[in-house]
């Protein structure tokens, strides 16, 4: 008899078990499952998540290599991270700079261009926020990096002090506090509940920005000169804004 | 052998009288919760002209309101709608009475108050940061529990047929509570757990795309293609086209769709290998989905005028075309070439409206006109209100699907320009945005059209007093 026709025969047959077709169902989602997830963590995992042997796709005219420093959160950038999930700045906000040169280039500053993202970079990442939508700009290389420890007057414990970050901490608290002041057009919504009534950041707001400084910290890629972009002095008509406004306390 | 297959089956009709209660509770919630999270889904539309829209509101804000529709729309609207009609065609299938009305409602109530937890969560900040599993973890635990009851009571009727052959929307059903209650425990074990096991990194990434492109290929489309599958044949009032297509056109999904998650990760730091892969199943996708749609057309051949509900047969029709549609534009988008320009761009979102709206919202709207009537044995409360939430519905998807593909392909085609700055890409985007809120803002008008119909249908306790030509037809089907 045909081979083929009797497996065919004996598919038909399964439309009277369905214990059969449920338990078909199940075995196809199952080697799915190890074929896209469980088979690159376990088993592929040391070639091609960890370690530098990820291959990636060449369309960029150098292949750049670049040594990868993947610096663990401190406790407040990871409350800042909660942040960051809770209010959802991931649908906008992708973490990924992809092996296109163009998007290198974007990315990039003085000249440089910005590494593609690698997959030691996620390490500590969970979730991971990769993204899906750049509704704004892709964030994987916003902060900077990593060059020492300092602690924080107001909670006591000891944080990053980080160089070369795309904007300064003044400038990621005015944007979070009034983004179309500083890109007009922008559609980033105004977080007024990340500050105070004196329009000070509160705790949520500066663990939100020492989390966007972080960003990007595994790799020293800017140039020795770079100077984060600093907010623009806020103009002040003389005899009226200062006062006009309430002190804040001490 | 085929001999020996025709004689095993009962072709003898059995009659008896269903109560439906059970899928009228499931119908209730469907409605109720779509005009909720379209509400939801309108502001997120409207924060792109006003971003500053509720702002001092920390529970209306983009990031929060933004996760409500999605996931709403998922699990609140498109899979309870799915069950309704299930509940509905199962027992029909299989010539006996639904296992348990009093654990199918017991379930409805439970998976209403897990989609409420979840949603509630997210306004208030508790989301778990992965797309399209954002319920927090108690959110997670009710569903599973309502799921796993409803599965119940379906796996115990499909037990107890009386048909001894299943027709092909059977084979649907089973793999959609099968393939929801894996792909869903799966997904969301980090939450199901409360953080205990968990990936993290990349693996994290491959998982949550495994689970994410599932929610539409093994929840969404399964769920969508049964009650197609059923209530094809019965709008047009014609046998299927072809039963062993529906065959191979099952197996393939089910054994191919799982495959592509990776693909929503191209170019990005996973294995090239996974990449390729993902892509080489993409378009392996058009197997099943050519089959599927085959067998649709060959089914409505030459019974286009026939049909004794011209409102279900344009749904399921033209939620067929959408189906050809996006199942076309998904493998070609997942090519290497043409992520390079579309990936993050509003392209995507375009392409999972007309996936999630277009398609396999338009099987249930035919589903539910098909099956309320025959429910309730009254005639629909209005038929021209049905045709204008057809039109609405057309309407408004296509213009949604046209604004956000252009609008994508646009932005995705300035961002190939790194001198650009990025401020004038999303700029150049806004008069895309502003089309696609009236395409969303159509969407909604229908569906409230469609909610009132199909509330007065169940309500009223009166039957109409004129109807057309059309209708009574449509009333004289009403028969069992």
């Amino acid at each position: 008899m045909n081979p083929f026709r009797s497996i065919w025969n004996w598919i038909l047959r399964l439309e009277y078990d369905w214990v059969k077709v449920s338990a078909g169902i199940t075995l196809f989602w199952l080697i799915g499952l190890i074929g896209l997830v469980l088979y690159p963590y376990f088993v592929g995992g040391k070639i091609t998540l960890g370690g530098h042997k990820t291959k990636m796709v060449t369309l960029l005219p150098t292949n750049q290599k670049v040594p990868l420093k993947v610096v663990p959160y401190d406790a407040q950038e990871l409350r800042g991270r909660q942040v960051y999930v809770s209010e959802g700045c991931w649908y906008c906000h992708t973490q990924t700079i992809r092996t296109i040169a163009v998007e290198m280039a974007r990315y990039g500053a003085g000249g440089i261009w910005a590494p593609y993202s690698r997959a030691q970079e996620y390490e500590y990442d969970w979730p991971q926020l990769m993204g899906e939508h750049r509704h704004g700009p892709d964030l994987a290389r916003v902060g900077g990096i990593v060059v020492g420890w300092k602690r924080d007057p107001r909670t006591g414990e000891m944080v990053h002090i980080y160089a070369k970050t795309k904007y300064s901490n003044g400038w990621q608290y005015a944007h979070l506090r009034d983004p179309r002041s500083l890109v007009p057009g922008s559609i980033m919504p105004q977080f007024p509940n990340l500050f105070d009534q004196y329009g000070r950041p509160t705790q949520r707001c500066r663990d939100l920005v020492a989390y966007l400084q972080h960003l990007g910290s595994a790799i020293d890629w800017r140039p020795q000169t770079y100077k984060s972009i600093q907010p623009p002095p806020i103009p002040i008509a003389p005899g009226t804004a200062v006062s006009s406004s309430p002190s804040p306390p001490k | 052998m085929a001999e020996a297959i025709e004689t095993r089956s009962n072709p003898e009709p059995v009659r008896i009288t269903h109560s439906d209660i059970g899928a009228k509770w499931w119908v209730a919630s469907a409605l109720g919760w779509s005009i909720a999270f379209m509400i939801f889904g309108l502001i997120t539309a409207l924060k792109f002209r006003f971003p500053d829209l509720w702002c001092s509101v920390p529970y209306l804000t983009y990031g929060r309101i933004r996760p409500v529709h999605a996931q709403g729309m998922i699990f609140g609207w498109l899979v309870v709608g799915n069950v309704a009609a299930l509940c509905y065609f199962v027992p029909r299938l299989t010539g006996t009475k639904l296992f348990s009305e009093r654990i199918t409602i017991n379930a409805a109530m439970l998976w209403n108050l897990g989609v409420f937890v979840g949603s509630a969560g997210l306004l208030l900040g508790y989301n778990k940061g992965k797309e399209y599993e954002e319920y927090n973890g108690l959110s997670n635990w009710i569903l599973v529990i309502a799921w796993v009851m409803l599965s119940y009571v379906i796996c115990q009727t499909i037990a107890r047929r009386k048909y001894n052959r299943m027709y092909v929307a059977l084979w649907y059903v089973m793999a959609f509570l099968i393939q929801t209650a894996l792909v869903y425990i799966f997904g969301n074990i980090d939450g199901l757990t409360f953080g205990y096991l968990h990936f993290n990194g990349i693996a994290d990434a491959l998982a949550n795309w495994f689970y994410g492109h599932a929610v539409v290929g093994l929840i969404a489309t399964p769920g969508g293609l049964a009650a197609a599958y059923y209530f094809m044949p019965k709008a047009v009032d014609s046998p299927l086209y072809n039963h062993k297509l529906s065959i191979i056109g099952f197996w393939t999904i089910t054994a191919i769709y799982i495959w592509n998650g990776a693909h929503h990760l191209i170019y990005t730091a996973i294995p090239l290998y996974l990449q390729t892969v993902s892509q080489v199943f993409s378009i392996l996708l058009f197997i099943p989905v050519f089959t599927v749609v085959t067998n649709f057309f060959g089914t409505v051949r030459g019974h286009w005028h026939k049909a004794p509900d011209s409102v279900c047969r344009n749904f399921l029709w033209m939620g067929t075309l959408f189906y050809l549609l996006v199942c076309i534009q998904g493998p070609f988008q997942a090519m290497r070439p043409v992520q390079y320009f579309i990936h993050y761009t509003d392209w995507v979102i375009g392409h999972a409206h007309l996936a999630l709206f277009g398609t396999f919202s338009f099987f249930i709207f035919g589903a539910f006109y098909y099956m309320i009537p025959r429910m309730m044995k009254r005639p629909l409360y209005s038929y021209p209100m049905a045709n204008a939430h057809f039109q609405f519905a057309f309407w408004g998807i296509l213009i949604m699907f046209i604004s956000l593909t252009t609008g994508g392909l646009y932005q995705g085609y300035l961002w190939t320009d790194p001198t650009i700055p990025f401020i004038e890409t999303v700029k150049a985007m806004m008069p895309f945005w502003e089309w696609r809120t009236v395409g969303g803002a159509l969407m909604f008008t229908g569906q409230v059209l469609f909610a009132y119909n199909i509330y007065k249908t169940m309500t009223l306790k009166y039957v109409p007093a004129r109807e057309p030509v059309a209708e009574r037809a449509a009333l004289s089907a009403v028969s069992q």
